[in-house]
């Protein structure tokens, strides 16, 4: 037998699985070279020391652990550990999520901005050319406007206009009648443009401080279409002014009175209703405008509109102000007066 | 000749007997079979992956596979070889594993020249005198040695000459040829001889 065929049957004789044949002719083979002879030594020593290393015991809590992997948990723990671990893959991930979210939602927004402009707008075009101009800024045609122009306040709530931090105008007008008020309505108008000729103007602002701006007009024979908050023809007309001037002193008396009593009924619902006045501008009693600043609570708000209902019905609902967002109103009341 | 005794387990009746009862809804039987081999399992996972922390994982993961599996089991052989089996291949489905060459490349840049106490990982050995310490030195150039040995071969050594089994359960729960596994085993452990002996590097 040649050494490099001995070196091959080694294992399998140490073993003890070589057939008795090929046995018989290694152990001839081993007792005449040394070479070999070693060679089996060292790996009978090699083969010995494996069959002795130390056996590594399991740890003691061993079956423990196996319980509580197996059992099946819904910890906090463990969704925290989906969520974020591994932290260097996940984190990163996560953020990224939430960059994405954030620019589609900015996208969004900046497509959609022109068209809440234009909801805003056409809310109040009340055909101000103000708010013409500003719509202009849009690009929109006067067509456009046209077929948009009367006001849904449904859907111009004060919170959601308060989101783009713009003042809300609520226009009131009122008509003087005789007896006093006898109509009211509200429409959204804007903070800096005149109060409306030959009405009662509301304004309400939801900015920082909400009030209402009310102007108040002698109750001259109006044309029908001055009603319409759409279409507000100025009482200051050249046919106006050129009635007669003892009939205007006159009706200018009755209205004047007619304005000092919707003044005190207003303070005296503001009052009943846990609100306070907080200054009234009266230097000129009989001069307009005459500004009244009330303080409101605004779980009273609807109180303090169904009274003014009771004054006079609304052509138009008032808009609703959510309670939750401050705790008292203020309001800014001007009494206006054209002569 | 040193003829190496086999180890038929013969209490694998009592093996049966547990899975049986655990497929007839018995739970606790299978705490019976984790006391039971759970120390023989953790051993080769030990000698498998080099790491008592891996082992630990493995052994684990190896006894959560066979209860989530038992109820499948047929008796085609006997649950130690196939519990050895399930081992087996986790260990090497753990040698393929990312985890396992990243966490072991940090080990070895961690462990590079560093001589102070390298198997301390072994929770029942302390540090010893000279003797002692000679043995510990000489079991971790063994583990290391093994270590370094293609899965394949290691497979076989660990199989045969550390855990002891015998070629017939060897050749169940690998699957290979009696033949191949012979020749196999003779190239592992000249391999090894050649590793140790500092023949090959």
């Amino acid at each position: 037998m040649e050494c490099s065929k001995s070196g091959e049957l080694l294992s399998d004789y140490l073993d003890g699985i070589l057939d008795l044949k090929s046995a018989t002719e290694l152990e001839v083979h081993l007792s005449g070279c040394e070479r070999c002879r070693q060679e089996f030594d060292h790996l009978k020593a090699l083969v010995t020391e494996l069959n002795r290393m130390e056996s590594i015991r399991a740890p003691d809590d061993f079956l423990n652990q196996i319980h509580k992997r197996l059992q099946p948990r819904f910890s906090f723990d463990n969704v925290v550990k989906k969520l974020f671990f591994p932290l260097r893959i996940k984190i990163p991930l996560e953020f990224a999520a939430a960059a994405i979210v954030a620019v589609i939602i900015f996208s969004v927004l900046a497509i959609r901005q022109p068209e809440r402009q234009l909801v805003r707008a056409t809310g109040r075009s009340i055909s101000s050319s103000a708010v013409e101009k500003e719509l202009d800024g849009y690009r929109v045609s006067p067509e456009l406007i046209k077929s948009k122009a009367k006001p849904d306040l449904r859907h111009t709530t004060p919170r959601k206009l308060a989101e783009e931090n713009q003042p809300i105008v609520l226009a009131m007008v009122i008509k003087i009648g005789e007896s006093g008020p006898v109509t009211q309505s509200m429409g959204i108008q804007d903070a800096a443009t005149e109060p409306l000729p030959g009405k009662v103007a509301g304004v309400m602002e939801t900015e920082s401080r909400p009030s209402i701006h009310f102007s108040e007009q002698k109750s001259m024979p109006q044309p029908p279409v001055a009603e319409s908050a759409e279409k507000i023809v100025p009482a200051r007309s050249p046919r106006q002014a050129a009635s007669p001037r003892k009939d205007e002193q006159e009706v200018k008396e009755k209205a004047l009175l007619n304005l000092s009593e919707t003044i005190q009924r207003l303070i005296k619902i503001v009052q009943s209703l846990e609100g306070s006045v907080l200054s009234e501008s009266d230097t000129e009693p009989f001069q307009s405008p005459r500004m009244v600043t009330v303080s409101l609570p605004a779980r009273r708000y609807d109180e303090f509109v169904a009274e003014l209902e009771r004054m006079a019905p609304f052509r138009m609902p008032p808009p609703s102000y959510p309670v939750s967002d401050q705790d008292s109103i203020h309001m800014q009341i001007s009494f206006i007066l054209s002569d | 000749m040193n003829k190496i005794e086999l180890h038929p387990d013969p209490t694998h009746n009592e093996d049966a007997n547990l899975v049986a009862a655990f497929q007839a809804g018995d739970k606790s039987a299978f705490d019976g079979l984790v006391r039971k081999h759970k120390d023989r399992i953790f051993n080769l996972c030990y000698w498998f992956l080099g790491d008592y922390q891996e082992a630990n994982d493995c052994a684990q993961d190896t006894f959560i596979k066979i209860y989530r599996n038992m109820l499948k089991f047929r008796f085609k052989s006997t649950f130690s070889t196939w519990a050895h089996r399930i081992a087996v291949n986790t260990c090497k489905n753990r040698l393929k594993s990312f985890h396992y060459r990243f966490s072991r490349k940090i080990v070895r840049l961690d462990n590079r020249g560093g001589t102070s106490n390298p198997d301390g990982d072994i929770a029942d050995e302390t540090y010893s005198p000279a003797v002692e310490h000679e043995k510990m030195e000489r079991r971790l150039r063994i583990r290391k040695a093994i270590n370094t040995l293609p899965t394949e071969k290691k497979t076989v050594i660990v199989l045969r000459d550390i855990q002891g089994l015998p070629y017939e359960e060897i050749v169940n729960l690998t699957g290979l040829p009696l033949g191949t596994l012979k020749s196999k085993l003779a190239r592992a452990r000249k391999d090894l001889r050649a590793i140790l002996s500092g023949e090959m590097s």
